[in-house]
C-alpha cells in the first residue's frame, strides 16, 4: 500500500521535475494570452456594433418618422404606402433591425386607427415574409421564431395551420407561449379552446404574458374560463385562469371550492379563496365561515377574512367580531377582521358601534390604524 | 524534509488547480446564463409586466441613519421607480441629525396611530409617519430606536411592509428606473419558488447623479473606486452569473436584493449581530428552505440596476473589507453544520464548501503561499525559471478573466458612453493584481484575526423558526 | 406680442410618443411646452401660464402623481385641466390619478384622434 502511494508520488514528482510541466504551463500561458486578445477583440466588436446601430438609427429615424407623419398622420393613409420613397435598403440586416425597432416603438405607443395603419406599414415593408420564413424553420433559432411570431401577431397576418400546430407542440416553452400569444392576439376568442388546454408547463411570467394578451384584445364575451381549473395542474395555470375569471367577473363557485379544499398546492387554495372574494361569491359566505374553523394555516385564515370583507353580507359578522375581540389571536388576523367588518358596513354598523364603545385604549389604536385614511395597505 | 516540502507544494498545487478549474467552469457557465438572460429579454417586451394589473406588489425597504444631506432626493428617486404596485418604507434608524425632520417637512408627513407585529426581531418602533399628499401615499416612514445595525433597521421595515416581496436597498444607492420590473420579471420567470434575486452593482463615484437619479454612468476617476468597479463587474458577471447557472448563488448583496417576504420572516429576519448580514440572511433562507424540503431558486440578473458610492479612501476601504471578512468568518462558524451536509443539497454540497474553501480560505492560502515562497527563496530550493513562468501564467490568467468579465458586461449593455472609459478599465486589469489585490488580502486577514482574537460579538441569539408559515409573534408595542 | 394660442404642457419621456403628440397638437394649432422629466415639468408649472397639461405617470425625477399634486397646489396653474397618458392599466393607478386631481386618463397606446378630441373637450379649439 505504502509503496504504491510512494510510487504515485514519485511519478507526480517526476512529471513536475521533467519536461512536461513547463510545456504545459507555457501552453496554458499562451492560451490565456490568446483568450485575452479575443476578449479585447470582442469588446471592440461590441462597441463597433453599438456605434453602427446608433449611426444607422440616427439616419433612419428622421426619415421614417417624417414618412409616418406625412402619410399616416396627415394623409390618413391606411395601406399602399409609397415605401420606395423611403429609399431604405431593407435587405441589409442592420437596416431591417433599426426599422423594426423604430416601428415597434411607434406601434406600441400609438394606437387606434393610426396604430392600425402603422401595423399595415410594418407589413408592407416586407417584414411578414421574413417572419413567415423564420417560423417555418423554427428548429434552428428560438429568438428569431419568438420575435417573428410576435411580429406576425402585430401585423395580424395568418399563419398556416400546420405550422401553428407544430409551433404549439414545440419542446421549447418560449416558442409554445409565443404561439399562444399569437393565436390570442390574432384570433381572439376562437383561440381560447385551442390555447387554454395546452398551457401546462408555463411559468408565472408566461402566465402573465398570456393574461395580458387576452385582456388587451377587445373580447368581452362569456367564455367559461373556469372549465380549465384543475387542482392537479400547476399554480401558474390555475392562477392565470383565476385572474381571467376575476377580470371578466365570471363566478364559478363549485370549481373554485374544489381548488380551495384540494390539498395539492396551498398557493392554489389561497388564490382560490382570494378569487371567491373578488368575484363576490355571496353564497360562499357561510361556507367560508365553516372552513375558517377547520383550517389551521395562518395564511389561509387571513385570506378567508379578507374574502369575507369583500363578499360578506352580514352572515359572517359574528365570526369577524369574535376574531377581533379575541385578544390572544394574531394581530394580522385582528386587523383584517376589523377591516372586513368595516367593509360589510350596512350589516355591521351596530357591531362596529358596540366595539367602539367597549374597546380599550390599545384596541382603539388598532381601530384607528385600520380606519386611518392615509394607511392604504395593512 | 524534502518529502515535507513536496507535500506542501502538493497541497498548494492542488488548491490552485481546483481554483483554476472553478474559474474555467465559471467562465463557461456565466457566458451561458448571461446569454440565456439576454435571449429572454430580446424576445419579450419588458413593459408587459409594468403594464399589468396583476403584477405582484413590492415593498421597498431602505434604512437611513444620519442621511440628512441626501435623504430627500434619495427618497424622491425611490418614489419614481416604474412599477404599478409598490410602496416605499424608509426606516429612520434613530438618526442623530435632522433626517426625520427633513422628511416630515418635504413630504408633509403626519404621525399615524399604528400597531405592528414584531414578526422579525427589531428595536422598538417609535412612530410611523404617512404623507398628507395623496401623491405620496406609497410612502411610509418608520421612526425607530437605533439598533446599531442595518439588519435591525431592515427588520423594522419588514415588520411594517405590506406586500409579499421586499426590495432591500440603501437610501444612498441610486437605482435604475426599471429596477422593480427587471427583478420581478426574474422572480416570475422561474420554475421554482424564487426566494431572492439580485442584480449587478456599480460605483456611482464619478457618475453624473442629479437629485438622486442617475443621468450618465461613468468609470470612477479615483483609482480605488475604479478598482472596486472592476472587482464588482468581475464578481457579478463572472461569479454570480456563473453560479446562477447552477442555482448556487452564495449571496445577494445588501445594496440591492429582492426577497420573498414569507421566507425572510420564516427564516427569522436579518441577524443584527452579523457583520455580513446580507450573506447571512441568504444562507439562512436557503437552509430554511432545505429544512422544510422545499425547492427554491436564488437568482441573479446581469443588468446593472444599482449604483452605490464606494469607499474612496484606503482607510474606509480596509474598514469595509475587514467587516466583510469578519462577516464571512461568522457565517462559516455559525452555519458550519451545512458544510458537506447532504441534507442541504446544493447549498450544503456546493455553495457552502465553495465559500469555505475558496472565499474564506483564499486569503489565508495566499499569505501562506507567500511565506512558503520566501522560505524556498531563502533555502535556495526554488526553480526560478519555472516559478517565474508560473507567475506570469497566473497573472495573465487573471487579466484574461477580468477582461472577459468586461466583455460580458459589454455584451449585456454598454454602460459607459465614453470610449475612453472602457480602455481605461481594460488597462486597470493589469495593475489590479499588484495594487488592489494585496489590500483586499491584507484586510481579509486582518478581519479574520480580529474576529478570532478581537472584540467578541454576541453569538447566541440566532433566532430560527422551523416552519414556513410561522405564527407571527403577538407582541405588540405601543 | 400677444399670444392667444392655447398652451399645452406635454410631459413624456418616450421620445417617439412625445414627438408624435407634438406633431399632432401643433398641427391642431396649439402652442406646446415639452418636458422629458418631472424636473423640467415642475419648472414650467411654476413659471409659465398653461391651459392644459398632458402627462405620463412613469417619469424620472418626479412621477406624474406628484406633478399633478404640485400643479393643484401651485399659485398660477392650479385650475388647469390635466390628462394622464399612461401604460399603467390597473384600477389602482387610475384611481390614484383621479384622486390627485387629474381630469382624464388615457391608457397607452394612445390614438391621436382620441387625444385631440379629449383635448378639445377640455380647452376647446386652439
Amino acid at each position: 500500500m505504502l509503496s504504491k502511494i510512494e510510487q504515485a508520488i514519485y511519478s507526480i514528482r517526476s512529471f513536475f521535475e521533467g519536461e512536461g510541466w513547463p510545456i504545459l504551463v507555457t501552453i496554458a500561458l499562451a492560451m490565456s494570452f490568446l483568450l485575452w486578445t479575443f476578449c479585447l477583440i470582442g469588446i471592440t466588436i461590441f462597441y463597433y456594433r453599438d456605434y453602427r446601430y446608433r449611426s444607422y438609427q440616427a439616419k433612419i429615424y428622421p426619415v421614417l418618422r417624417d414618412f409616418i407623419y406625412e402619410h399616416i398622420l396627415i394623409e390618413n393613409r391606411g395601406s399602399h404606402f409609397p415605401i420606395d420613397r423611403l429609399a431604405l435598403d431593407l435587405d441589409k440586416a442592420i437596416v431591417q433591425k433599426v426599422v423594426r425597432n423604430i416601428l415597434h416603438e411607434f406601434i406600441f405607443t400609438i394606437g387606434g386607427e393610426k396604430g392600425k395603419s402603422m401595423r399595415h406599414l410594418f407589413n408592407e415593408m416586407g417584414f411578414d415574409k421574413e417572419a413567415q420564413y423564420e417560423i417555418r424553420h423554427a428548429g434552428n433559432h428560438v429568438i428569431a421564431t419568438v420575435r417573428s411570431l410576435s411580429d406576425l401577431a402585430l401585423m395580424e397576418v395568418e399563419i398556416q395551420e400546420e405550422v401553428l400546430t407544430q409551433l404549439m407542440n414545440s419542446s421549447r416553452t418560449e416558442i409554445r407561449v409565443s404561439a399562444f400569444k399569437y393565436l390570442l392576439q390574432v384570433r381572439g376568442e376562437q383561440a381560447f379552446d385551442i390555447v387554454l388546454p395546452r398551457i401546462e408547463g408555463i411559468n408565472e411570467l408566461d402566465a402573465l404574458d398570456i393574461y395580458q394578451a387576452i385582456v388587451s384584445t377587445d373580447y368581452v364575451g362569456t367564455y367559461a374560463f373556469s372549465q380549465w381549473l384543475d387542482a392537479t395542474k400547476s399554480f401558474a395555470v390555475n392562477s392565470l385562469i383565476m385572474d381571467l375569471m376575476v377580470y371578466y367577473q365570471q363566478l364559478d363557485e363549485e370549481k373554485l371550492w374544489q381548488l380551495v379544499v384540494s390539498d395539492e398546492n396551498s398557493q392554489i387554495s389561497l388564490k382560490a379563496i382570494n378569487a371567491l372574494g373578488k368575484l363576490l361569491a355571496r353564497d360562499s359566505e357561510v361556507r367560508l365561515v365553516v372552513f375558517y374553523s377547520i383550517e389551521r394555516s395562518l395564511h389561509v385564515k387571513i385570506e378567508i377574512i379578507k374574502a369575507l370583507g369583500r363578499l360578506g353580507q352580514g352572515k359572517s359578522i359574528d365570526l369577524l367580531e369574535n376574531i377581533f375581540k379575541d385578544e390572544s389571536s394574531v394581530l394580522a388576523l385582528r386587523k383584517h377582521a376589523y377591516r372586513s367588518l368595516v367593509a360589510q358596513k350596512p350589516y355591521s354598523i351596530a357591531r362596529l358601534r358596540k366595539i367602539e364603545d367597549e374597546v380599550d385604549d390599545h384596541d382603539y389604536k388598532l381601530i384607528r390604524y385600520v380606519n386611518h385614511p392615509m394607511v392604504h395597505y395593512i | 524534509m524534502k518529502h515535507f516540502i513536496f507535500s506542501i507544494e502538493f497541497v498548494f498545487g492542488f488548491y490552485c488547480l481546483l481554483l483554476l478549474i472553478v474559474y474555467v467552469m465559471l467562465f463557461r457557465m456565466s457566458s451561458i446564463s448571461i446569454r440565456k438572460n439576454l435571449r429572454k429579454r430580446k424576445s419579450r417586451r419588458v413593459q408587459t409586466l409594468m403594464e399589468s394589473e396583476i403584477a405582484p406588489g413590492v415593498s421597498i425597504v431602505a434604512p437611513a441613519y444620519n442621511e440628512s444631506v441626501t435623504i430627500v432626493n434619495n427618497v424622491r428617486s425611490l418614489m419614481t421607480l416604474f412599477y404599478p404596485r409598490y410602496e416605499v418604507v424608509i426606516v429612520n434608524d434613530g438618526s442623530k441629525d435632522d433626517t426625520l425632520e427633513k422628511l416630515i417637512k418635504e413630504f408633509d408627513l403626519v404621525q399615524v396611530d399604528f400597531l405592528v407585529d414584531y414578526l422579525v426581531p427589531c428595536k422598538e418602533i417609535k412612530a410611523i409617519y404617512k404623507s398628507r399628499d395623496i401623491s405620496h401615499k406609497r410612502l411610509t416612514i418608520v421612526d425607530k430606536v437605533n439598533g446599531g445595525s442595518k439588519a435591525d433597521a431592515v427588520n423594522a421595515g419588514i415588520n411594517v411592509a405590506s406586500f409579499p416581496y421586499i426590495l432591500n436597498t440603501d437610501v444612498d444607492c441610486v437605482l435604475a428606473n426599471d429596477t422593480l420590473v427587471q427583478l420581478m420579471e426574474a422572480v416570475l420567470d422561474a420554475n421554482e419558488r424564487v426566494i431572492a434575486v439580485g442584480a449587478t452593482l456599480r460605483m456611482s463615484n464619478s457618475s453624473y447623479v442629479d437629485s438622486g437619479m442617475l443621468v450618465e454612468a461613468a468609470l470612477p476617476k479615483q483609482i480605488l473606486a475604479r478598482f472596486q468597479e472592476m472587482e464588482y463587474i468581475r464578481s457579478y458577471l463572472l461569479g454570480k452569473m456563473g453560479w446562477n447557472y447552477l442555482n448556487c448563488i452564495p449571496n445577494v448583496s445588501g445594496g440591492l436584493g429582492l426577497f420573498d417576504k414569507e421566507i425572510l420572516i420564516s427564516a427569522g429576519g436579518y441577524d443584527s449581530h452579523s457583520l455580513g448580514e446580507d450573506m447571512e440572511m441568504v444562507t439562512r433562507m436557503c437552509m430554511t428552505m432545505c429544512d422544510n424540503n422545499q425547492k427554491y431558486e436564488v437568482k441573479y440578473i446581469p443588468q446593472t440596476l444599482c449604483w452605490t458610492e464606494g469607499p474612496d479612501s484606503l482607510k474606509m476601504l480596509t474598514r469595509q473589507r475587514i467587516r466583510w471578512a469578519r462577516g464571512l468568518m461568522q457565517i462559516m462558524r455559525t452555519h458550519r453544520k451545512a458544510f458537506l451536509n447532504p441534507k442541504y443539497k446544493k447549498f450544503g454540497l456546493i455553495v457552502f464548501p465553495y465559500n469555505a474553501i475558496f472565499e474564506f480560505f483564499a486569503p489565508i492560502m495566499e499569505i501562506l503561499g507567500i511565506f512558503f515562497y520566501l522560505y524556498l527563496i531563502l533555502t535556495h530550493g526554488i526553480n526560478w525559471p519555472m516559478a517565474i513562468l508560473l507567475l506570469i501564467f497566473v497573472y495573465m490568467f487573471s487579466v484574461f478573466l477580468t477582461s472577459f468579465s468586461i466583455l460580458l458586461d459589454n455584451y449585456v449593455y454598454k454602460y459607459y458612453k465614453r470610449r475612453k472609459d472602457i480602455v481605461r478599465l481594460c488597462l486597470t486589469a493589469f495593475i489590479e493584481p499588484f495594487l488592489y489585490h494585496p489590500i483586499i488580502v491584507y484586510s481579509s486577514i486582518k478581519g479574520y484575526i480580529q474576529e478570532l482574537f478581537g472584540k467578541k460579538h454576541a453569538w447566541g441569539e440566532m433566532k430560527r423558526k422551523g416552519t414556513l408559515s410561522p405564527l407571527p409573534s403577538d407582541r405588540i408595542k405601543k | 406680442m400677444v399670444n392667444d394660442k392655447k398652451r399645452i404642457l406635454v410631459i413624456e419621456d418616450n421620445e417617439i410618443l412625445l414627438g408624435t403628440m407634438q406633431f399632432v397638437l401643433v398641427r391642431e394649432g396649439y402652442d406646446l411646452l415639452l418636458a422629458k422629466s418631472g424636473k423640467e415639468a415642475l419648472s414650467f408649472v411654476s413659471d409659465e401660464t398653461i391651459d392644459l397639461v398632458i402627462t405620463d405617470l412613469a417619469l424620472p425625477f418626479a412621477n406624474g402623481y406628484e406633478i399633478i399634486d404640485r400643479i393643484r397646489r401651485s399659485n398660477t396653474n392650479n385650475q388647469v385641466p390635466v390628462i394622464i397618458i399612461s401604460g399603467y392599466r390597473d384600477d389602482n393607478s387610475i384611481v390614484e390619478g383621479f384622486e390627485v386631481g387629474a381630469n382624464d386618463y388615457i391608457k397607452k397606446p394612445i390614438s391621436p384622434s382620441e387625444l385631440i378630441s379629449r383635448v378639445r373637450l377640455r380647452i376647446g379649439h386652439a
